[in-house]
Formats: C-alpha cells, sequence, structure tokens
C-alpha cells in the first residue's frame, strides 16, 4: 500500500465522510503500525482518526466500553475488577508498537497472527460500527471471515465491548512465540467458569497456528460438566476437536508440529483459565 | 600470575566515545551524509544460478534524478576477492564488480545512484535483464557431484596462494593433518562414537547495516568512508576491483555500529568509489535489514563428523574431526574458517591421535564470512556435545572428564603447528592458561553439585545443567601485522594513531590504556584516533581476536619509544643521565627530586633547544595466538509437553590474561553470550525452493531483546600472557562458541536428548523426545 | 504527490515542515539533522530509530510523517549534552554499556520515557518498556545495570 495523500480531521462525520467519498481510494489510519505489511498494495488516501476522541476505556455495570482509537499500552496498563486484557497485550509485539497501534487496527483487518482476535472470542466481546446507521456484531459474527468485508466506505469501527469477568470464571491467554516480541507460532484464549471444580462454561478460541483466528465449540461442549485439571482427559479432548483443522507450518517448523504445539497451547490456555477461576474465586 | 601493580591497564576507565555515542552526536557513516549526496540501489539476482544473457540499462540512464548505473557492460572486469584478509589472501579470487553469471539470490546485477532513493528504485524497475536459468546448486551432497553444475567455471578464478583449489569440482579448498595413529587408536579404544552435527546458517545483524559513502576530494582522489573493520584492507580491494592505483585511494573509519567479522570484506565500496568517480559527487549506499540479511555475509553452515575413542580410565585416546564447510557463492573466508574448526578445537583435550581432514565447497546459497568465532563455533557446538557423551558413557562426570583432559601450561599440540592461515600453522606451547579455575569457578556459581542425573526427573518441566569448555586464539601469528604512532603536544598530551580498528569494541580505549600506562600518564592525555588510511599507520584490522594482543604491544613499543625520548629530553633539561630518571603521572623525577612535567618537557622540545617532534611509531607481529580459555555452564528448564526451552542461568567465565579494561572485557563476554544464545535457540536462515531467504526481518529472524535477557553472570578469571601487552590476551571471540553446547549438554542432563543439529527449535526438541520415549 | 505542511514540536522548539504522504517521520528527521535517530531496520523492529511522542517511545521508522502532525516529539538532542548529560546517559558512559553505541540514543528514549512516567518502575515494567530495542554488543547486562543505578539514585525523573 502506497500513501498518496492524507486526511486529518478533528470531527468523527467529517472522517466518515471523507471515507465515504474517497470510497476504495481511502483508508482508516490510526497507528498505521500495519501498514508497512502491506507495501505492495495499491494507492490509498489515509485518513487520520487520532483526533477524533475514539479512544479511551469506560466502565459500566454490563461491559467495558472500549475505544476503538484506544493505545493498547492504555489497555495494558488499566485496572479494573474483571479486567482480562492485561496479559493479553503484554504479549504483543514490543512498547513502541503497544504505544501506537489500536485496539480497532489490531482487529480491523485480521492477520492469520492476530492477539486480539483470539482474545475476543474468547472474551464474547462486541463490535460497535458507525455508518449510516450504528450498528453491532457480536465477535462471532464479526469474525466469522475477514472484519474488512463487513466495512463499507464511510464505516467506521468505533467501539469494542468486553465483558467484565464474573467472579467464578477465569481467564487465559497463551501465545507461544520465538521471543517475546515475535508473532505468533500458536496463540489460544480460553474463558473458563468453574463450579464446584467442574467447568459449567467455557469459550475458547485459537489463532495463528490456523489461516484464520477461530472459535473452537467442540471442545467447550466436551469441557462442559467436567474437571478441567483432569490434563489427559484435557490433552484426548483437545487432539480430537482440533483433528478437522488444517494448521500452518510456522518458523521453518512442519505443519503436525504446529498442530502439537496448538493442541498443548489450548490445553494450558483452558487449564490456566480454570486456574484463574478458582483463584479468583477463593 | 604474575603480581603488577598497574595505574591505568586493568582498570575499567570510560570508553572515551561513549558519552559522544550516548549523546547521539554525528559520528557514523550516515550522520556525515551532506545534503546533496547520490543514492544508490542495486538490482539483486532473484535466481540463485543464471546467466545474464543480455541487459539493456539504457532507459534507466535517462529516468528522472539519474547520474549513474553500472552493471558488468560498463565496469572494469578485474577479478578479486571480497574478504578482507592479509595479502596474498587465503582465499579465491573469484568475484567481479559485476559479473554475466548469478551465482546466489542477492547477487549484484546492476547499480544505480540517483539524487533519491525513490528515483534509484524507480530506474532498477525499467532495468532490462533476461537470464538463461541455471541449475542451482543447494547442498553441499549436490556440490560434490561428479555431474553438479560448475558454479565458479570463469576461466579467471584462482586462488593466489598454493594450496588446492578445484572449481570445476566445485570445491574451494582442501585442509588436513594427522597425528599418531587415529585409525588404530578409534579402533581399539574401550569405547569409540561416530557422530555428524550440522551447524546453521547465522548473520551478525549488527544495528548498523552495511553503509559506505564515496566522494572525490580537491586532488581529484576518491575518499571512502566506510562502516569497515578492515580499512587498509579495503583499499587494496578497491584499489585491485578498480584497476586504480592505492594512492589515489583514502579510506576512513568513523564509529561503527557493529561488525561481529561481516565488515571484514569489501562488500559496497567498490560501488560508491566508481559512482563517485564517474559523477564528480558524494555517493552513499546503506543496505536495508533485508539486503543485508540476503546479501550480507553470513556464518559458514558446516557439517561436522567426530570420531572419538575414550578408555575406560577416561583418557582420550582418539579425536577426529571431517569437517564440510559450506561457503555458499563466493569463497572468501571458506578455508580459513574450517582450518579454524580444528586449530582452535582440537587442540583443547590431551590426545596423542588425532585426525583432520576439510573441505571447502561452492553451493548457490548466501556467501559465508568471517563471524566472531569463525569456525570454532561451529565445532565447540560438535566437539563439546560428543565431550559430554564420551563423559557420560564411561560414567565419569563430564565436568571431571574435562578437568583431566583439558590442555594445560607448559603443553603444545601437534595441531598448532599443522593448521595455519592457509599454510602451516606456527609450533608453541601453552602460555598462561586458567582453565582450572575457569571450571571450578563456573561451577560454583552455576550451583553444578545440584546436578542430578536426567533418569531421576519426572514430570512436564525437567531442568538440566550443563557446560561446555572452549578456548580460541589471539591474532594470526607471522602473518598479521599491527602498527602504531604516538606523538607528544605542547600540553602533555599524547595523539595516539593506530589502524586497528575499533568498531564498538573499545579497543580505542583499550590501546589508549596500554599508551598510557606505559607513558606513565593517564587516559584523559590520550587523544586516539583510529583509523585513516591516509593519517594513521597500518594494521591489518579488527579481526582474529587481534586488537589487544597485536597492535596493543604494538602500542606499547611505540609508547615505550616515546617514553625513551621524554626522558632524553628530560635529562637534557635538568642536566642528568637518562637513565637516573624515573617518570610517573605525567611528569619526570630526578634522584635529587628534581623534576619537569610533561608539558614542560614537551615545550622545551618543541621551542628551546635541539628541537624536535617527540614522536614514534612501532609495528608488532606475533609468533604465538595464545589461546583465552573459558568454561561455560548453563541451567535451563525444559517443556516436554512442547520442547520449548526456558533460560535459569548463564555463568560464563573467561581467561583472557590482564583484562585491560575489566567492564569492557566483561561486555565483550556478556555480547558474545547472548549472540550466542539466539544462534543456539532462534536464529535460522528459511528458503524458499528457489534458494530465496524468506525470513529477512528482524521481524521473523529472532535477536533478543532485554526482555528475554536470562540471568547471566560473567567472571573474568585472572591470568597473565607473557607474550601479550601487560599480560593480556584476547576476549573478544570466545565468548560466543558456548552456548550452544552448554545448551545441548543440559537438554541431556534435563530429558536424557541429545541434538545433532540447531537451534533447539522446540520442534526439534520434541522430535528428540519422541525418539527418546518410542 | 500531495505534498503538505506539518508542525511539531522537536525538543521544545516549534518547527514546520512540508513532507511526502509516504514520508516516514525517521527520514524527516534525519533530514533535518536529528543524527541520533538511527536507521537499523526500517520496519519497526530493532528501537534504533526510538523518539518520544506525546510522552510515550515509538518508532520513528514506521510513523509516517504526517502522524507527528500537531504533536510533542523529543529525540536524544533534546535530552543531555556534553556538558550536562541525562543521568541515564551518564551511568550507560560509568557501567560500560555503550559499545558500538548504535542502539544506545534509542535505548535511551524508551528508557526516558518510561522513567518520566515511573520513577520507581517494577522488573516487569522495566522489561516491558525496554523490549522493543535490540543491541547486537552488550547483551543487555551493562544497559540493565545503568538503567538500576538510576533508578536506585533517584535519578529517574531528571533530565
Amino acid at each position: 500500500m502506497k500513501i498518496v495523500d492524507f486526511i486529518i480531521p478533528e470531527k468523527l462525520p467529517d472522517a466518515r465522510a471523507a471515507l465515504l467519498e474517497l470510497g476504495e481510494k481511502g483508508i482508516p489510519a490510526a497507528g498505521c503500525t500495519a501498514f508497512q505489511f502491506y507495501a505492495d498494495g495499491p494507492e490509498r488516501t489515509a485518513v487520520l482518526l487520532n483526533r477524533l476522541d475514539l479512544a479511551g476505556i469506560r466502565s459500566t455495570p454490563e461491559a467495558f466500553v472500549i475505544g476503538a482509537g484506544t493505545p493498547l499500552t492504555t489497555l495494558h496498563r488499566f485496572e479494573a475488577e474483571g479486567w482480562a486484557l492485561n496479559g493479553v497485550i503484554a504479549q504483543i509485539a514490543s512498547h513502541q508498537i503497544r504505544n501506537i497501534s489500536t485496539l480497532g487496527g489490531n482487529i480491523a483487518r485480521v492477520f492469520p497472527w492476530a492477539d486480539l482476535p483470539v482474545a475476543l472470542l474468547a472474551l464474547d466481546g462486541k463490535i460497535l460500527i458507525q455508518g449510516r446507521e450504528p450498528r453491532t456484531y457480536t465477535v462471532d459474527q464479526y469474525f466469522k471471515t475477514q472484519p474488512a468485508t463487513l466495512f463499507t466506505p464511510g464505516d467506521l469501527l468505533t467501539s469494542i465491548e468486553v465483558t467484565p469477568l464474573a467472579p467464578n470464571t477465569g481467564f487465559a491467554h497463551v501465545k507461544q512465540r520465538m521471543k517475546s516480541e515475535s508473532f505468533s507460532m500458536a496463540t489460544a484464549s480460553a474463558r473458563v467458569t468453574i463450579k464446584d471444580g467442574i467447568a459449567t462454561d467455557c469459550r475458547a478460541a485459537i489463532g495463528a497456528c490456523i489461516p484464520f483466528p477461530t472459535r473452537i465449540n467442540a471442545i467447550e461442549e466436551a469441557l462442559a460438566g467436567s474437571d478441567p485439571s483432569d490434563r489427559p482427559a484435557l490433552d484426548q479432548a483437545v487432539t480430537a476437536t482440533l483433528k478437522p483443522l488444517s494448521f500452518l507450518s510456522k518458523e521453518g517448523m512442519s505443519k503436525d508440529y504446529i498442530r502439537h504445539l496448538a493442541a498443548t497451547t489450548l490445553a494450558d490456555a483452558i487449564q490456566q483459565a480454570a486456574q484463574d477461576a478458582q483463584r479468583r474465586l477463593s | 600470575m604474575k603480581k603488577e601493580t598497574f595505574s591505568v591497564v586493568n582498570h575499567s576507565v570510560l570508553k572515551i566515545d561513549g558519552l559522544q555515542l550516548a549523546l547521539g552526536r554525528k559520528s557514523y557513516v550516515a550522520d556525515l551524509k551532506p545534503s546533496d549526496a547520490l543514492y544508490v540501489k542495486m538490482l539483486w539476482s532473484p535466481h540463485a544460478h543464471a546467466e545474464i544473457t543480455s541487459i539493456d540499462i539504457r532507459k534507466a540512464e535517462t529516468m528522472p534524478g539519474v547520474r549513474c548505473v553500472l552493471c558488468h557492460t560498463n565496469t572494469p572486469r578485474n577479478i578479486h576477492c571480497t574478504a578482507g584478509q592479509g595479502f596474498p589472501e587465503p582465499s579465491p579470487y573469484d568475484t567481479f564488480m559485476f559479473d554475466k553469471k548469478v551465482r546466489y539470490v542477492g547477487d549484484r546485477v546492476a547499480a544505480v545512484a540517483a539524487e533519491t532513493p525513490e528515483q534509484a528504485e524507480e530506474a532498477l524497475k525499467t532495468i532490462e535483464v533476461t537470464y538463461n536459468l541455471l541449475e542451482p546448486v543447494f547442498t553441499v551432497d549436490r556440490a560434490l557431484e561428479p555431474d553438479a553444475p560448475i558454479i565458479h567455471d570463469e576461466p579467471e578464478a584462482h586462488i593466489p596462494i598454493p594450496v588446492p583449489y578445484e572449481p570445476e569440482h566445485n570445491i574451494v579448498a582442501k585442509v588436513g593433518m594427522e597425528a599418531g595413529e587415529f585409525d588404530q587408536a578409534l579402533a581399539q579404544a574401550d569405547y569409540s562414537f561416530d557422530y555428524t552435527y550440522e551447524t546453521p546458517y547465522a548473520q551478525h545483524c549488527p544495528i548498523e547495516t552495511y553503509i559506505s559513502m564515496a566522494h572525490i576530494d580537491a586532488r581529484g582522489r576518491v575518499v571512502v568512508e566506510t562502516s569497515t573493520q578492515v580499512p587498509f584492507h579495503a583499499r587494496r580491494i578497491i584499489a585491485r576491483t578498480l584497476g586504480i592505483p592505492v594512492r589515489q585511494i583514502r579510506v576512513i573509519k568513523p564509529r561503527i555500529g557493529g561488525g561481529f567479522g561481516s565488515k571484514q570484506e569489501m562488500l559496497l565500496e567498490d560501488v560508491v568509489a566508481l559512482m563517485a568517480l564517474r559523477t564528480g559527487r558524494h555517493v552513499i549506499w546503506q543496505l536495508t535489514r533485508a539486503e543485508n540479511f540476503r546479501t550480507g555475509r553470513t556464518r559458514h553452515p558446516i557439517r561436522l563428523r567426530i570420531r572419538t575413542g575414550v578408555q575406560k580410565d577416561g583418557t582420550l585416546s582418539a579425536l577426529g574431526m571431517d569437517a564440510i564447510n559450506n561457503t555458499g557463492a563466493y569463497g572468501g573466508h571458506g578455508l580459513t574458517v574450517v582450518s579454524c574448526c580444528g586449530s582452535k578445537v582440537l587442540p583443547l583435550y590431551r590426545c596423542d591421535n588425532i585426525h583432520f581432514d576439510a573441505r571447502v565447497v561452492y553451493t548457490n546459497l548466501p556467501v559465508g564470512g568471517a563471524y566472531r568465532g569463525f569456525g570454532a563455533t561451529q565445532a565447540f557446538f560438535a566437539v563439546e556435545t560428543q565431550i559430554d557423551e564420551m563423559a557420560e558413557a564411561i560414567g565419569m562426570d563430564p565436568l571431571v572428564f574435562r578437568q583431566k583432559n583439558h590442555i594445560r601450561t607448559g603443553d603444545g599440540s601437534p595441531v598448532f603447528q599443522a593448521l595455519g592461515e592457509g599454510k602451516e600453522g606456527t609450533p608453541m606451547t601453552i602460555g598462561s592458561c586458567a582453565l582450572d579455575q575457569c571450571i571450578l569457578q563456573g561451577a560454583a556459581a552455576i550451583g553444578w553439585e545440584r546436578r542430578t542425573p536426567h533418569t531421576e526427573k519426572t514430570g512436564r518441566y525437567r531442568t538440566g545443567i550443563g557446560m561446555c569448555c572452549l578456548m580460541q586464539g589471539s591474532s594470526v601469528p607471522e602473518i598479521d601485522m599491527g602498527a602504531a604512532a604516538i606523538k607528544m603536544n605542547d600540553d602533555g598530551s599524547f595523539n595516539l594513531t593506530i589502524g586497528a580498528t575499533d568498531l564498538g569494541t573499545g579497543s580505542d580505549t583499550v590501546l589508549g590504556q596500554i599508551a598510557a600506562e606505559a607513558l606513565r600518564t593517564t587516559i584523559d592525555q590520550m587523544i586516539v584516533y583510529s583509523s585513516d588510511t591516509d593519517l594513521t599507520p597500518f594494521d591489518v584490522g579488527a579481526y582474529a581476536s587481534s586488537t589487544t594482543y597485536l597492535s596493543g604491544e604494538a602500542v606499547r613499543k611505540a609508547a615505550v619509544k616515546v617514553l625513551n625520548q621524554i626522558l632524553g629530553v628530560a635529562a637534557e633539561m635538568l642536566e642528568v643521565p637518562a637513565e637516573s630518571l624515573e617518570a610517573r603521572e605525567s611528569t619526570v623525577f630526578s634522584a635529587d627530586g628534581r623534576q619537569a612535567t610533561y608539558s614542560e618537557i614537551c615545550l622545551y622540545a618543541l621551542y628551546q633547544k635541539n628541537q624536535f617532534q617527540i614522536m614514534d611509531s612501532a609495528s608488532h607481529i606475533t609468533h604465538k595466538s595464545p589461546p583465552p580459555f573459558a568454561a561455560h555452564f548453563v541451567e535451563l528448564e525444559l517443556d516436554t509437553f512442547t520442547g520449548c526451552i526456558k533460560l535459569l542461568q548463564y555463568v560464563a567465565t573467561v581467561d583472557c590474561g590482564t583484562a585491560i579494561n575489566p567492564k569492557l572485557a566483561e561486555g565483550q563476554t556478556e555480547g558474545g553470550v547472548m549472540n550466542g544464545l539466539s544462534y543456539a535457540l532462534t536464529e535460522q536462515y528459511l528458503f524458499d525452493s528457489r534458494g530465496k531467504m524468506t525470513n529477512a526481518s528482524f521481524h521473523n529472524y529472532h535477536i533478543w531483546s532485554m526482555r528475554d535477557k536470562p540471568i547471566l553472570k560473567t567472571i573474568l578469571v585472572p591470568s597473565y600472557e607473557e607474550t601479550g601487552p601487560f599480560g593480556a590476551k584476547s576476549v573478544s571471540e570466545i565468548c560466543i562458541n558456548g552456548p550452544a553446547p552448554a545448551i545441548n549438554n543440559a537438554l541431556y542432563n534435563a530429558a536424557g536428548i541429545r541434538l545433532r543439529e540447531f537451534p533447539f527449535t522446540p520442534e526439534r526438541v520434541w522430535n528428540e523426545l519422541q525418539k527418546k520415549q518410542a | 504527490m500531495n505534498r503538505k505542511t506539518i508542525t511539531c514540536k522537536i525538543n521544545g522548539v516549534q518547527k514546520e515542515f512540508l513532507v511526502d504522504p509516504d514520508t516516514r517521520l525517521q527520514t524527516v528527521l534525519r533530514d533535518q539533522g536529528y543524527a541520533s535517530v538511527k536507521f537499523g531496520c526500517g520496519e519497526g523492529a530493532c528501537g534504533a530509530c526510538t523518539i518520544i511522542m506525546n510522552g510515550e517511545a515509538v518508532y520513528s521508522c514506521i510513523l509516517y510523517a504526517f502522524q507527528a502532525d500537531g504533536q510533542e516529539i523529543w529525540t536524544t538532542e533534546g535530552v543531555g549534552s556534553l556538558d550536562k548529560p541525562h543521568p541515564f546517559q551518564q551511568a550507560l558512559v560509568e557501567e560500560g554499556a555503550v559499545q558500538c553505541g548504535f542502539c544506545i540514543p534509542g535505548m535511551i528514549m524508551s528508557a526516558k520515557a518510561l522513567l518520566d512516567r515511573e520513577p520507581d518502575p517494577s522488573e516487569e515494567e522495566i522489561r516491558l518498556s525496554m523490549d522493543g530495542n535490540i543491541c547486537r554488543c552488550t547483551g543487555y547486562e551493562k544497559i540493565w545495570t545503568a538503567l538500576h543505578k538510576v533508578i536506585a539514585q533517584g535519578k529517574g525523573r531528571e533530565s
């Protein structure tokens, strides 16, 4: 992608109007950290969103409402009961990237390795888009396909909602990478609700190791009513549920190994989420 | 160890360029660029092996902003070697500035100089090239087959020294030696071992990529400011490549943003120099990070077959190494790197029966070069893995086995005599050696006594402790020369000029300390300048662990001569014999209590009587290459479910003789270890089916940050090397050799697995775990 | 190309530049003589070009110049001088943490952004705040020691 012009609107309607007018030739721009990965793409006019007041986190009783322009660092520093994203952000890229990259940018276009899509799939988030009419998608709807297809010219991703973790619910995000700032080889997120040592509810997702981040519904069903601390049973269930998926080769390692790594990572995420739930209970 | 009281050396004086660099002041090549410089961009070969059947640059020459286009049709065809080594080089002349043939993905095709980098890029797109694709050679096995394509079929290819060179068989060099009765000893050993190891491609990754700038001075000479470790070799090779006299060229090395061997090479200078000559303009060329990976120099991948025999009592009875060195598309450093596999590794353990046989082979892959450790790194992985294995086989603690067998003061080795740099080596007995102390202090620091056998370990996460011993050399004896000049100033300060090349190591500071010590002055009185082929004396440059030991002794000798001149003038001033005078703290004292300060002495010499400039120079060659020694220890935690390794702590001891600047010596060790750790665990060259590196980016080629740093402890173990300046020997290279073998041995201690190939990726480790379980 | 003017404050001085839309901030800064902003990778991975923008460390090599419009920027040139280096610069020199020195200005900007915000950071905060700066010379030990020295001396917030 080559940036051939830029516009810095001061108000949301101005930004939407500019994007509407530019159509295919426009591109919403915030941190722009990912633009380099589209080096050979077409010519675009950047519409910079930084002055639109899209950054910040608001707590309501039902949800954390996160502005799409919120830098990842802000998500990392945020503290609140039931807030689960600190650990996710700490595993993304380097601090200079986290300081400029935004939540919206991380999920508006999905890279195979993406971090927050995996976490949001497990956390059951909601995505708010301002178009002609405001629209809300569940993450399941939003990440069913490449989300870019959901946007028409003039649309803007404005905020993301995440439900706080309930006291008996835990969350974990495990990212396998060659060093701390590297892209993922396999990422797994899990949110597990525990009652009397038994998992009553689970949402789990994986990414990076497969072409597109996805929820693993089969493991959620398999886990319901079972004891997540039974590792052999968990491993068996995870391996079986991942069987239909095709895996990618990563870092010169074979697809078969990445499949194994993904299975272990998913089992780890589920187990750590269950432990997190236990810890939050006590 | 000799007890000597030093006032400047063996002290951690502040690095003399530290503050200037910490302030970000203009210091490096890119910082010196005038605003009207032309920018160079290169068209690189997309093919691993092809003939250029036609090339048309006419359109490019007329593109906006373009001032010069170079390709094989309009440049001198002078065969040369890009490796910055002594003359004649122990490497083949197999390179042209531009050739009709390309031999790896990233070989030069054509270059453009334009007013902006973007204009140069645009012009490159208009160059029309047609290629006749040839079968590429991607493995040493294929290269050695009788029907393999010949990579260097140009008639000019030759090696300028009398050693075997068979380009028609893709063979760059052969070298070998025998001592005792190896085959017999191996057959008669109580236990014998025969394993083959593979070491990977890797790159130095200095944070400053290759960069050179040239301009024409008022007299019409070409001035090249360049990020090089070898300014004098660079001048010689530029002259040969362009076919112009050495006197027409001045090479200046400003501050360098790291080299580690990669800049022991003439890679960019010829192009900017020729473009400056053709345009009369400043011309600058800096490689992008991707170009640096694909077209810069790399660590040679080497296959090592190690055959060893051991007796039940722990006697090492046979030690054999067969090496095949993949030098890539060009042969620079190929022979010397593989020679060092033998010469810097085989002598570490006493053994009567030694076999060494090595071949160096061309392929159509990235080009090997000098890289910190230089062959020893590759060979120590194999040998130190197998040493560990032998100890375990006879039921001996691997630490004790090493204590029993390692070389010590007074020992020689037939290897020293047999293996040199493109010729026979130099006989040598070991002077200083504190390896015994290195082992003891390192073992205590890591807690070796906590080490339990892998058979007692269970569970998902298992810890392991491993170690290795190491040696290197200090300079190339009877070949390399360093020189220094010292000139005294009115205020009692001194200009020290050296050809020795500080590429970030701190050698300007270290050499300044040596001069200050010998001159009986302080470091703040030294104005150190390196390196400039017009202004500083010759030095081979920064390589072969030579600067402190070799150039340092030249500096010390020059300082002693200058001190004698100072004493002579003082004797005249104070009217006493020079022999009765003593110098300390920048002042000369007579026996009767009178004194003359250095400033007074210099002012007298410059202005008062029998005037002359107090100055002198000295040169030095070495007659031996005293090894530094080291013992490295690592403790790790292995995730047996995934094969992922977590480092818990690393201990690096080193005997570098007298540490001239202890903090800088520690810094060398810490940096080398960290580089070795990522080399062992996360750095790799991944190629597509056409021989193109696919991960040429810091996003995908993994060198670590502070966040990844394990606990790292460095212990300097002093010794005194009689032949070195104030007891010093080298420190810079040895440290990188330890991590791969130490980690491999710790993996065995954790889970009973031994790998024969690295980086130890999670998959490789996990596969070994699966094999062991089966 | 649609060249446009941007304004920003660099090291406390108001500046105005005419930039191409695809020009990176690093290119502008280097062309303007801020030589401390080093080119090491151009892909937001090595940290040699780190600057502080609005109080946070960022990579200038992957920022477009237009992203700096209206912002406040600091480079190492604005942090210390030969007469009065920043305490971290002083500590780096004293600890022998400057080898080739090419990564050091970037390290300084990352550390300064951290210390300005939190003069007594936790070990975890330090590691996370320094994870985007690669050094190939030092193994980080001496840089780590220098940083801890400044923190221990309580000089983190001095400039």
